[in-house]
């Protein structure tokens, strides 16, 4: 080695300046130390390489650092809290923008928890006739109250429960009046304008059939919910006894027409019974329970099955339609020939004197009075004659009523005396004693049927004393103590106690 | 041979930057004082001006601020943190090369006369009477001796002697292999031995 080696070393010169540059470094391992501070030991020029790249090493020493301005720290520090409020600040704003998305989450997400549970709860409990137990709750009613297949066995005895097939209301339901402003038929009670009264006797309405509606039909969403909310919410033994009862009225050979009674029954037992009457049938024992239904149905053959304040509408026959008075007295008009619709027949003093005099004859003769009902109009047309009337009537009236048979005169005129008499109570408005307003939308819904029967439960003495009266104060008083024997939940009518003492075991 | 991972979690600066992660705002502080001189001095060394040096030490010392929730202590402190430092001497290095117009009113550093670093060194060592250079001579000779080195010899020269880094440390830090380091400082001392010996053994100028 030569003093040009570290000027311009040749490469094997070059590799042992870069061992003893990493000897001062302290790079080199134990074994390569020894073995280069042997070769230093023996060789006096690699020696003095050596001293030289040691005395450059040293030299570098020397190396002065700049000096720091004292303020550099403090500046240093002053751009750090800069960087830390920056951050602590878009902290903030993360944290109310996390808060804001934190709630906006937590409130779509309980709404939608709460849809969802919504739907699965709805989803589930939806009726369907998909449902397993479809027919059963459906029928909880009926299967409550039946209990067991022998009392099944003994309705089917009666004609009211046989499970024939049928008409749309089973037939107990009075006819819907015809939509054209016909009357029902061309004789009746009222001019054929009330509806046809319930045969007394429990049976359905002549030519209607017996039969009940498909069930399906009859009850609304509503109605099957409640029950299969509360069949779901039965013991597990009862829904058995209820599932059981059905299989075997299924399983019968005539499953059908037993279905159908059981449906007809409890329909029946459902909308016709109040609950009083429910609960005693229920407690009946078996032995005595047929007898109790006969008596029951009987009971309840005259009674309103609709619109009954506090009661529930029967889903298997259409309501009596709810018209205004206005509205009924406009298709009251319409009903008549053209001739006859501006005609005002005002015979109520000869009619009431009619009327008195009937029920005195009934009365002297000790038989039960005629029926106040419509009916004593016809015998009032009868007895007065056609002449009576054609006097009162314009020529044009009088003229078209003499073309037409006996019989229809005597119907039109009835007409025309029913007409002059609604018309005045509905254009007179609310009774100054607080009667109800009959122009009013809302009043007007009872049939003629409903207050003829209401007239014929009076006892005599109330019925005879209302009679007696002006015929519009008649039928309003009338229309009072129906609606009051028709409110059981309501308050009484003012009219009724004061002027009709309740007799023993009345029931209004 | 499985190499077990060094523990760096026993060296005194990661403890601090570890506080620092945690939110210690002292131990920072206490950072900034042990390197800012070290950072300065290399940044110096990069730049040639001390006003940007002292401007690249405070960066340096907000991007650690800003990394300290990245930290890992895989490494020791100083290889972390001189990377950061070498990546901001480049980046600033390349600006300047990019836009020397800015840097013309620089004012200079120390030892930074404008001419070349050798003829510099030679002129100041004519003038001096052979022996008789005093420290202050000293320093100004290495400064100018280093000037004279490639960038890259310099910067190993300078984080082997003023960060004591090993060439590993060098490696990692400069992104090269130990025996490219190995190679690059034996260079760089072969040619600080030509510049400095006849001033050193003699007070003259070389030939």
């Amino acid at each position: 080695m030569t003093e040009e080696n570290l000027n311009g070393p040749d490469a094997a010169g070059a590799s042992e300046d870069e061992q003893l540059t990493a000897l001062i470094d302290g790079e080199l391992s134990e074994a390569e130390k020894v073995e280069i501070e042997k070769r230093l030991a023996a060789d006096p020029r690699l020696r003095a390489r050596y001293e030289k790249l040691r005395a450059v090493d040293d030299f570098l020493g020397r190396l002065e650092l700049p000096s720091v301005s004292p303020e550099m720290t403090t500046r240093t520090m002053e751009l750090v809290t800069g960087v830390v409020q920056k951050e602590l600040r878009a902290a903030r704003r993360r944290a109310r923008v996390g808060a804001i998305l934190f709630f906006l989450l937590l409130a779509a997400l309980s709404v939608g928890a709460f849809v969802a549970a919504d739907r699965v709860f709805r989803g589930r409990l939806k009726p369907s006739v998909d449902d397993r137990d479809y027919p059963v709750f459906s029928r909880l009613d009926a299967l409550e109250a039946v209990g067991t297949l022998s009392f099944l066995r003994e309705l089917q005895t009666l004609p009211a429960f046989a499970g024939e097939e049928s008409g749309p209301d089973g037939g107990f339901a009075p006819p819907e009046p015809p939509r054209d402003g016909r009357p029902f038929s061309d004789r009746g009670p009222d001019g054929g304008f009330a509806p046809p009264e319930p045969p007394r006797d429990g049976r359905p309405f002549p030519g209607r059939g017996p039969g009940a509606a498909p069930l399906s039909a009859e009850l609304s969403s509503d109605d099957l919910l409640l029950k299969k909310i509360r069949y779901t919410n039965l013991s597990r033994a009862e829904r058995k006894k209820y599932r059981d009862f059905y299989d075997a009225v299924m399983a019968e050979p005539d499953a059908e027409r037993l279905d159908r009674t059981l449906i007809r029954f409890g329909n029946w037992f459902r909308d016709r019974l109040t609950e009083t009457e429910r609960n005693r049938l229920r407690s009946e024992p078996e032995s005595g329970r047929l007898a109790m239904v006969e008596r029951l149905f009987r009971e309840s053959a005259g009674r309103r099955f609709s619109g009954r304040p506090g009661g529930r509408r029967a889903p298997f026959a259409a309501p009596h339609p709810s018209r205004p008075p206005r509205e009924w007295l406009t298709e009251m008009k319409n009903g008549l020939p053209e001739e006859l619709r501006e005609e005002s027949l005002d015979v109520r003093d000869d009619l009431r004197a009619f009327t008195r005099r009937r029920f005195e004859e009934g009365r002297k003769d000790g038989a039960e009075p005629s029926r106040p009902d419509r009916r004593i109009l016809d015998d009032f047309v009868e007895a007065q004659g056609f002449d009576y009337f054609a006097d009162r009537l314009s020529d044009r009236a009088k003229e078209y009523l003499a073309s037409r048979s006996d019989e229809e005169k005597a119907r039109l005129v009835a007409q025309l005396i029913r007409l002059h008499f609604f018309s005045r109570v509905v254009e007179r408005g609310p009774h100054p004693h607080g009667g109800p307003d009959l122009r009013s939308a809302s009043a007007g819904s009872e049939s003629t049927a409903d207050l003829a029967e209401t007239l014929r439960n009076l006892p005599e003495e109330e019925r005879e004393e209302l009679l007696s009266l002006p015929d519009d104060e008649m039928y309003e008083l009338l229309l009072n103590i129906h609606q009051s024997r028709e409110r059981r939940n309501g308050p009484p009518s003012r009219f009724s106690p004061p002027d009709f003492p309740k007799r023993a075991g009345q029931e209004d | 041979m499985v190499n077990e991972p060094t523990d760096y979690t026993q060296d005194e600066d990661v403890q601090l930057m570890l506080a620092v992660k945690a939110g210690d705002a002292f131990a920072f502080e206490q950072l900034v004082s042990r390197h800012q001189e070290h950072v300065l001095s290399t940044l110096v060394h990069f730049t040639d001006s001390l006003q940007q040096a002292e401007e690249l030490t405070q960066e340096v010392f907000l991007k650690v601020y800003e990394a300290r929730l990245r930290y890992e202590p895989t490494a020791k402190f100083t290889t972390w943190l001189y990377r950061i430092v070498r990546n901001e001497g480049l980046n600033a290095k390349r600006y300047k090369k990019r836009h020397p117009e800015r840097f013309l009113n620089t004012s200079p550093s120390p030892g930074d006369e404008g001419a070349g670093a050798e003829e510099n060194l030679l002129a100041k060592s004519g003038y001096m009477p052979a022996r008789q250079y005093d420290a202050k001579e000293e320093r100004e000779m290495v400064h100018l001796a280093l000037k004279s080195l490639d960038p890259r010899q310099r910067e190993a020269i300078l984080y082997q002697h003023v960060e004591e880094m090993d060439y590993s440390q060098i490696a990692q830090v400069m992104e090269m292999t130990v025996p490219a380091v190995k190679s690059l400082l034996y260079r760089a001392r072969r040619r600080l031995a030509e510049i400095l010996t006849p001033y050193m053994s003699e007070g003259r100028r070389p030939q």
